[in-house]
């Protein structure tokens, strides 16, 4: 029963959360700071978003090639070899 | 159940470029303007990364669903003209 207080006290302490009061808060909300870039993220969005892309224009350019091969197909099934 | 059958795919897909994917990018760029401004960062210059990402998801999203859009409609389409073929009797000229 201690050891959880004791360890409460000494992250309330660290994490500059409400100070000395006597709080039972089970987190800690930080102030985000922007002096650096999140390049991890960044990196992460930039990437996704080049592949869903790629992908986005492969897939349409396989549906235009699919739907133009059953054109021919529809049309030379119909009218027979001419 | 699939998303699209086979048969979906002897319809002329939607172009790149299209109401759904316009609309729905649009939204995510609102979205990624939101998330800014709840952040309290600057609104449009910030998170370029974040808004390129939301902007790409939407349009990503709005090819599929018009494109499933489509196939319900041309299906519908299909399903009536055929009933009009079968019952003539039901779809006469007007005159009578």
């Amino acid at each position: 029963m201690a050891a959880p207080l004791r360890a409460a006290k000494w992250l309330r302490l660290a994490g500059g959360g409400p100070g000395l009061a006597l709080t039972r808060s089970a987190f800690f909300a930080r102030k985000r700071t922007y002096d650096q870039p999140n390049w991890f993220g960044v990196g992460l969005a930039f990437t996704t978003s080049a592949a869903l892309w790629a992908f986005l224009f492969k897939q349409h350019n396989e549906d235009v090639m699919e739907y133009e091969r059953r054109k021919q197909e529809r049309h030379h099934k119909c009218t027979g070899c001419s | 159940m699939p998303f699209l059958p086979d048969e979906a795919r002897s319809l002329p897909p939607p172009p790149l470029v299209n109401k759904g994917s316009v609309w729905l990018g649009l939204t995510g760029w609102l979205a990624a303007l939101l998330d800014n401004g709840f952040a309290q960062r600057p609104v449009l210059r910030a998170g370029v990364h974040r808004q390129i990402l939301f902007i790409t998801v939407g349009w990503f999203t709005g090819y599929f669903l018009v494109k499933r859009a489509e196939y319900v409609h041309a299906k519908l389409d299909r399903e009536l003209l055929d009933y009009v073929r079968r019952h003539p009797e039901d779809f006469k000229e007007a005159g009578w």
